[in-house]
């Protein structure tokens, strides 16, 4: 059994007492503590705002409060700030000696409206826009920044090729070229084209609407469209269409437009298409007429058959709905999700 | 004495006192009215304690709503009366120990006598001159001290004894410079 504590007075102040510490009491007793408390003012009606005023509801309320505007403005704008240049965006050399405005890009330099980057067969230069663009500029390329403030981007390719990868909302980035225009919908792609406008037009993300005159057209992730010069826009296709498919529409878009070489082209087309070809079918149906017209549709209808709603009728007579309806079998989407291709900003 | 001992019965005090009942807050003073004393009188002189108590006390009842947790009035109620000391020595000059020598009630010798032992136990570390003073001046065991001021019983017996010790020492040497 452990022993008792032995008594300490000093601790308990009670039994039998230490002589000295019960001196030192008596002597100091006189300064004890005696006086009642006086009387206390009444109850102020504020205090009731006090009292809500330094709860842990209110102070937590009030925290999650500021926090909610911090994250719903601030952060915002900041983060507007960051991601979207002002009136400058970085230009940097990616490989040998790219040139800005007739100088040589050593390394990084600002790229203003009105500014001019070339590369040579040797050099490469990639356009930092924030944290929403970068555009990489490939050998023997020559692009100007047209306009630059928050929320336009628009670039002019004179010649050569850009690779680019934006995150943005649609119709932020703006590429012209010698033919048609290119707007960003929120996508990733690679824009070729010469002095004369003859080139291509590659999506691997997202969409891009060509635009030329008055002739507009969407083309989707894994689709190319071929450009020509004299502003001729050719019909989109996914690039792992068969090679007598991709070669017949060459021919229907940019070939002899005789009936006959038109006929065997068109022929030969539906014949090599694949039910994802429909695709094109439904962009053809656009302009196509009379024979043509009929057979795209019937050739369609056999590889993709659209729903119940949609009638023979109506998708030749061109009913937008039923188009519509139609090209949703297909299962390439909208061109209005482009948040879902944020990691095409990221570099790859 | 009605010390609130309990931790939900402090509770219903405070929140009772803070809805503007005077009869809790009397029983919070009661409780508590010893161990504000004892703070203060460890640093002003003795004759502005009383008033600063009640300083003290009026402060507190204003910003009760303030204090988050009841069960720490205690060491709340002993940070006020430390700032109250402050602003007492910042609004007056420190007296001399001899006011308190004359304020103290009694024999005057004996009075002179207590004024010498509390301005030796005022001169200790600040830790020891507190709890002594509750000790031997407010009369509280060591648990009650514990109690009142959130301090451990553990750190209370060490600055109980601790601070005795050097208090004997110097009352030693004070009595052997006095001389026969």
């Amino acid at each position: 059994m452990p022993a008792p504590e032995p008594h300490d007075y000093l601790w308990e102040a009670s039994g039998q007492p230490d002589p000295e510490i019960a001196r030192i009491e008596q002597l100091l007793v006189r300064y004890r503590q005696a006086a009642p408390l006086r009387a206390l003012p009444p109850l102020q009606r504020a205090r009731r705002w006090e009292l809500l005023l330094w709860s842990r509801t209110f102070r937590v309320s009030a925290f999650a409060a500021a926090a909610a505007l911090l994250l719903l403005f601030v952060c915002p704008w900041a983060l507007r700030r960051v991601a979207y240049p002002g009136d400058a965006c970085d230009a940097m050399c990616l490989m040998g000696k790219p040139h800005i405005n007739g100088r040589t890009l050593e390394t990084t330099a600002d790229l203003r409206a009105g500014g001019l980057v070339e590369t040579d067969g040797a050099s490469q230069a990639e356009i930092r826009i924030g944290l929403v663009g970068r555009v990489t500029l490939h050998p023997n390329s020559r692009m100007r920044m047209v306009e630059m403030r928050r929320g336009r981007y628009r670039m002019a390719l004179e010649r050569g090729k850009i690779s680019a990868r934006t995150l943005a909302p649609p119709f932020t980035f703006v590429v012209d070229t010698p033919g048609p225009t290119a707007y960003d919908v929120g996508c990733a792609f690679t824009l070729e084209t010469d002095e004369h406008g003859s080139g291509l037009l590659h999506v691997t993300s997202g969409w891009v609407q060509l635009e030329l005159d008055d002739r507009q057209i969407l083309i989707p992730a894994g689709a190319a469209s071929l450009l020509r010069p004299g502003g001729n826009l050719g019909t989109p296709y996914f690039e792992d269409a068969p090679e007598s498919f991709r070669a017949a529409l060459e021919r229907l878009d940019f070939g002899p437009q005789d009936p006959a070489s038109r006929d065997a082209a068109l022929a030969e087309l539906l014949a090599a298409a694949r039910p994802r070809d429909v695709f094109t079918f439904q962009e053809m149906l656009r302009t196509a007429s009379g024979d043509g017209r009929r057979r795209l549709v019937d050739r369609g209808i056999e590889l993709v058959p659209p729903p119940s709603s949609v009638t023979r009728a109506g998708l030749l007579r061109g009913d937008d709905a039923m188009v519509s309806a139609w090209r949703n079998q297909l299962g390439i989407g909208g061109p209005k999700r482009w948040w879902v291709n944020w990691r095409d900003i990221l570099p790859q | 004495m009605d010390p609130a001992t309990t931790r939900s019965e402090l509770a219903g005090l405070v929140a009772a006192a803070r809805q503007g009942d005077h009869a809790a807050f009397h029983a919070l003073y009661r409780s508590y009215a010893r161990m504000v004393h004892a703070v203060l009188l460890a640093r002003v002189p003795y004759h502005a304690v009383e008033d600063l108590v009640q300083d003290v006390f009026l402060q507190a009842y204003r910003e009760l709503p303030r204090l988050r947790d009841p069960a720490a009035i205690g060491g709340w109620l002993a940070a006020i009366a430390r700032n109250c000391s402050r602003d007492h020595f910042r609004r007056t000059r420190e007296t001399s120990e001899l006011t308190d020598e004359h304020a103290a009630p009694g024999d005057p010798a004996a009075a002179a006598e207590a004024a010498a032992v509390l301005a030796i136990i005022r001169g200790l570390p600040e830790a020891y001159s507190e709890t002594l003073i509750l000790r031997l001046v407010e009369g509280m065991t060591g648990s009650e001290i514990s109690e009142r001021t959130g301090l451990s019983p553990g750190s209370v017996r060490v600055n109980l004894h601790r601070g005795m010790k050097l208090l004997r020492e110097r009352l030693e040497r004070r009595d052997s410079h006095a001389g026969p």
